[in-house]
C-alpha cells in the first residue's frame, strides 16, 4: 500500500476518534470548565452525576421509551427482513427504499409533522408515548438491516431437510429457522435499543414536558461545555459501543 | 412459508400511522388557515407565501443547500482515498476496521457534536496547541460559530456514510478495466477520470443520499457549533413551531421533506441502494 494512502487512512481514523477520546479525557480533568488547561485528575464529575436527579429521571424515561420501542421495532423489522430476503416480487427495490426511508429523512422533520398533527388535528397531549411512536418508526429500519444480514447467511437446505423428515412449515420455522436466526434478532434488538437511547431528532418535538437522556444532554450542552456532560458522555459512549460490538459479534457467521 | 403481505403488515402499519399519515396530514394543514391550535378549513397559500416573501428565510434555505453540498463534496473527496485504503487492508483486519468506521455513527450523536466544542472552543485543543507553540498570543474565535465550523463538524458526522458507500462500490469494481486502460497507454489521471470515476458513480450518488440529506436536516450542529452566524433552515423551522406558528412550520417541513423524498427517488436506482443495504 502506498505510504500516502496509509497516512490518509490513519488521519481519518484520528479524525473519527479524537473528539470522543478528548471527551473521555476531560471527564477526569479537575478543571470545572470541562476543557483545557488540565489541572489534575478527579472523579468528582462522576460523583456529581450520580446526585443529579434530573439526569436520573431522564435516563429512566429513556429506558422506558427504548424498552417499549425494542419489541415493536424488532418484531416489525424481523418479519420485514424475511419478506425482503426470502421472497422475490415486483418492485422489491422500491419497497426496500420505502422501508428504509425513515433512516434517511431527518428525525426532527418527522417529529415536527407528528407534533403538528397531534396538536392541531387530534388534540392529543404530548407524552413519552407519543415519543415512542417516533422512535419505533426511526429504529425499525435498523432492525430490518440487522436481521437481513443474518438471513443472508442462512442455508435453506436446513429447512428442506427438516421438511423432508416430515416437519410441517410451522415446526420447521419454530424448531429450525427461528433458533438459527435468533442471534440476528437479538442483535437487532440491541441495535434498536442503542439507537433509541441516542435518538434526538424525533424526540425533540414529540416528548412534551418529559425528558429523555438526549434531551437532558441538550439542555446542558446549550449552556456550553460541562464537566458532568463529559462524564455522562464517557459512560454513554463506552456503554453503547460495548452493546454495538456485542451486536456485531452476533451478526458474524 | 408465511404469505408475503403478512411479513410486511407490521412495518406497513407502523410506517403508515406514524410516518406517512403525519406527513400527509401535515401537508394538508400547510394549505389551511390556522391560528395556534385551530384549523379553519379554508384553502390558503399564505403559509408558503410568508416564507417566500421573507428574503432572510429564502437566503438561509439557499445557504443550507450550499452547506449540504459542500459537506457532501468534501466527504466524497476525503472518502475516495480512504475507501482505497480500506480495500487494500489485509482481509483479516478489514472487517474490524470497517466496524470501527461505522461504530461512532450509531452512537452518541449529540455528544460527538458537543465534543467539538472542546476542540474548536476558546480554551479548546486547537487554541491551546497554537498558544503553546507560540503561534498565537490569545485564543482565536473564528474556529467556532460560523458556517465553516458547521461544515467541518458535519463532515465529521457523515463521512462514515460516504466512506462505506464508496468502499462498497470500490470493492465490486472490476480491476481488469483499470489494467486494460493502463495497457492501452492511458495516464493515471486519464484512467481516473474516464474509467474509475464513471464506475464509482453509484457510490457518489449514494453519498448524496446519506450525507446531503441528513445535513440538510441538521439542527444540533448549526445550533451549538454555528451559533447566530451558522444558522440553517431547520433552525428557522424550529423557531416557527416553537412560536406555535404551525401553518408556516408545516409548509416549510413539507417543502424540505418533499425535496428529500424526490432526491431519494431520483437517485435510488443510480445509487444502487440495494447493493449497500444488501437486498
Amino acid at each position: 500500500m502506498p505510504v500516502a494512502l496509509g497516512i490518509h487512512g490513519a488521519a481519518i481514523y484520528l479524525f473519527l476518534y479524537l473528539p470522543i477520546a478528548l471527551l473521555i479525557f476531560f471527564s477526569f480533568n479537575k478543571n470545572p470548565s470541562g476543557t483545557f488547561p488540565v489541572t489534575g485528575l478527579t472523579l468528582d464529575w462522576y460523583r456529581q452525576l450520580g446526585d443529579d436527579h434530573f439526569m436520573l429521571t431522564s435516563f429512566q424515561t429513556s429506558l422506558i421509551v427504548a424498552l417499549t420501542a425494542v419489541p415493536i421495532a424488532t418484531f416489525a423489522g424481523t418479519l420485514c427482513a424475511f419478506g425482503l430476503v426470502r421472497a422475490e416480487f415486483r418492485f422489491k427495490a422500491l419497497v426496500s427504499s420505502f422501508v428504509l426511508m425513515p433512516m434517511v429523512v431527518p428525525g426532527i422533520l418527522l417529529g415536527a409533522a407528528i407534533l403538528v398533527v397531534l396538536r392541531t388535528v387530534l388534540g392529543v397531549p404530548l407524552s413519552i408515548w407519543t415519543a415512542v411512536m417516533g422512535h419505533v418508526v426511526v429504529t425499525t429500519p435498523y432492525a430490518v438491516l440487522a436481521v437481513a444480514t443474518r438471513l443472508y447467511g442462512y442455508d435453506r437446505v436446513l429447512d428442506s431437510a427438516a421438511a423432508d423428515l416430515g416437519a410441517n412449515p410451522l415446526r420447521v420455522f419454530w424448531h429450525i429457522t427461528l433458533p438459527l436466526i435468533m442471534p440476528g434478532i437479538i442483535a437487532a434488538a440491541l441495535i434498536v435499543f442503542t439507537v433509541s437511547l441516542d435518538t434526538f431528532g424525533v424526540t425533540f418535538f414529540t416528548i412534551g414536558n418529559a425528558s429523555t437522556l438526549p434531551m437532558y444532554i441538550w439542555a446542558q450542552v446549550e449552556m456550553g461545555i460541562r464537566p458532568t456532560v463529559n462524564a455522562l458522555g464517557t459512560f454513554f459512549i463506552i456503554g453503547s459501543i460495548a452493546i454495538l460490538l456485542l451486536a456485531n459479534l452476533l451478526l458474524r457467521r | 412459508m408465511v404469505p408475503l403481505f403478512l411479513a410486511f403488515l407490521p412495518i406497513t402499519l407502523v410506517d403508515f400511522f406514524f410516518f406517512v399519515l403525519p406527513m400527509l396530514i401535515m401537508s394538508i394543514v400547510s394549505v389551511m388557515v390556522i391560528r395556534e391550535f385551530h384549523i379553519t378549513p379554508r384553502l390558503t397559500a399564505e403559509n408558503y407565501l410568508f416564507f417566500l416573501k421573507n428574503p432572510l428565510y429564502v437566503k438561509v434555505l439557499a445557504k443550507s443547500l450550499l452547506m449540504a453540498l459542500a459537506t457532501t463534496v468534501i466527504s466524497i473527496v476525503l472518502s475516495f482515498p480512504f475507501a482505497a485504503f480500506l480495500t487494500r487492508l489485509p482481509p483479516a483486519i478489514q472487517r474490524t476496521m470497517l466496524v470501527l468506521v461505522i461504530l461512532p455513527f450509531w452512537t452518541s450523536y449529540l455528544l460527538r457534536v458537543y465534543a467539538w466544542m472542546t476542540i474548536l472552543g476558546e480554551r479548546g485543543l486547537i487554541n491551546r496547541g497554537l498558544m503553546d507553540l507560540g503561534i498565537i498570543e490569545s485564543p482565536i474565535r473564528v474556529l467556532l460559530y460560523n458556517d465553516f465550523s458547521v461544515v467541518l463538524v458535519a463532515v465529521y458526522l457523515y463521512i462514515p456514510y460516504s466512506a462505506l458507500a464508496l468502499y462498497t462500490n470500490l470493492e465490486r469494481l472490476d480491476r481488469s478495466l483499470i489494467r486494460a486502460a493502463m495497457d492501452l497507454g492511458a495516464r493515471p489521471i486519464q484512467v481516473f477520470v474516464h474509467v474509475v470515476l464513471p464506475l464509482m458513480l453509484p457510490g457518489i450518488f449514494a453519498s448524496f443520499i446519506f450525507v446531503f440529506i441528513p445535513m440538510l436536516g441538521e439542527y444540533v450542529t448549526p445550533t451549538i457549533i454555528g451559533g447566530a452566524h451558522g444558522l440553517m433552515i431547520v433552525n428557522i423551522i424550529v423557531s416557527q413551531i416553537q412560536a406555535l406558528r404551525f401553518g408556516i412550520g408545516s409548509a416549510m417541513v413539507f417543502v424540505l421533506v418533499a425535496l428529500i423524498m424526490l432526491m431519494v427517488m431520483a437517485l435510488r436506482k443510480a445509487a444502487r441502494l440495494e447493493k449497500i443495504y444488501g437486498f
